[in-house]
C-alpha cells in the first residue's frame, strides 16, 4: 500500500486519501472580466505534467483537510507535502 | 461503559457533538468541557463528564457520558459566542463501541489500515479513519482496548466484519 503523508496527521495509509486534481490554479478575481478562451481554459486545461506535478489531495478519511503533493507522475513517488496555500518548499521551487 | 468485559461491547455516549472553530475557540470550548487546553494532533482526552477527540485541525468530537439531559451546547455556549463555528449534533448519526482483549489490535487490523503498532497509534490516539468501506473513530483508551464511533446504518457490517475475522486469529478475541 502507498503511504502519504499528510501534514497534519503524519504518514497514513493511501486508501484514507481522495485526488483533487492540479494545484496552484488561482480563480479569476473577477470572472466577468475573463475572454471566455481563458476561463474555458481555468476551467479545463491542465498541464497534463509528464514529470513532476504539484496537485491537490485530500485527508478525506483522515482530518478532512487539502493539502498539496509533488508527485513524480512517471513512477508514481510523492516528493513532498505541503498544506493548502502554502507555496512548494524551496528545494522543489 | 463496560470496563472489565472483554470483546466487543456498548459504549453509551449521552451526546455526540462536532464543533469546527478556529484555534482559540476550540481552546475555550475545551476550558468550557473541564479540560486544561484543547487537544493536540490525532490526541483523545477523557475526564470523566466529557471526551474531547481530535478530528483535524478545526474539527473536534465531543461525547457526554453522564446525564441525559443536554450538556455539552450549554456548557460551551458562552466559549462560543460571537465566534464563527459550526456545532453539530450527531448523538444519533453514530453508535460506539468498545473493543477489549488480547490481539484486539490485530482484529482491527483486519479491516483498519492504520499501523496500531503502540509506537504509532500509543493510548489516547484517535483518528477518523475507514474500516474496509465504512468510516470510523478510532481511539485507543488502553493497549489492548479501543472505542470506535461508526454511524449507525454501518454498525452490523461492522460487526459481521469483526467476528468473521476473529476467526482466522490464533486467540479468540471475541
Ligand atoms: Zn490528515
Amino acid at each position: 500500500m502507498l503511504l502519504i503523508h499528510c501534514p497534519h496527521c503524519g504518514t497514513r495509509p493511501e486508501l484514507e486519501f481522495s485526488y483533487g486534481g492540479e494545484a496552484h490554479i488561482a480563480r479569476p478575481a473577477d470572472p466577468s472580466l475573463v475572454s471566455d478562451e481563458d476561463w474555458a481554459s481555468y476551467l479545463y486545461l491542465r498541464s497534463n505534467t509528464k514529470g513532476v506535478h504539484a496537485e491537490r489531495w485530500r485527508h478525506v478519511r483522515g482530518c478532512g483537510r487539502f493539502f498539496n503533493a509533488l508527485r513524480d507522475t512517471t513512477n508514481d513517488r510523492i516528493l513532498v507535502t505541503y498544506k493548502a496555500g502554502e507555496k512548494p518548499p524551496g528545494e522543489f521551487r | 461503559m463496560s470496563e472489565s468485559m472483554s470483546g466487543l461491547s456498548v459504549a453509551s455516549p449521552t451526546e455526540r457533538f462536532v464543533l469546527q472553530a478556529d484555534a482559540m475557540t476550540l481552546a475555550a470550548a475545551a476550558q468550557a468541557l473541564g479540560f486544561d487546553s484543547d487537544v493536540v494532533t490525532s490526541e483523545a482526552r477523557d475526564n470523566g463528564a466529557f471526551a474531547l477527540l481530535w478530528l483535524g485541525p478545526d474539527e473536534r468530537l465531543i461525547l457526554a457520558w453522564q446525564d441525559q439531559t443536554p450538556q455539552i451546547a450549554p456548557r460551551v455556549a458562552s466559549a462560543l459566542a460571537d465566534q464563527p463555528h459550526s456545532l453539530v449534533e450527531v448523538t444519533h448519526r453514530q453508535v460506539s463501541r468498545r473493543l477489549q482483549g488480547q490481539s484486539i489490535s490485530e482484529l482491527l487490523n483486519c479491516g483498519c489500515p492504520l499501523d496500531l503498532e503502540p509506537t504509532q497509534f500509543p493510548v489516547g490516539r484517535c483518528s477518523r479513519t475507514l474500516f474496509n468501506k465504512a468510516e470510523i473513530v478510532l481511539w485507543r483508551r488502553g493497549s489492548n482496548d479501543f472505542h470506535v464511533e461508526i454511524w449507525r446504518s454501518y454498525a452490523d457490517y461492522f460487526e459481521r466484519w469483526l467476528i468473521e475475522a476473529a476467526q482466522d486469529l490464533p486467540v479468540s478475541t471475541l
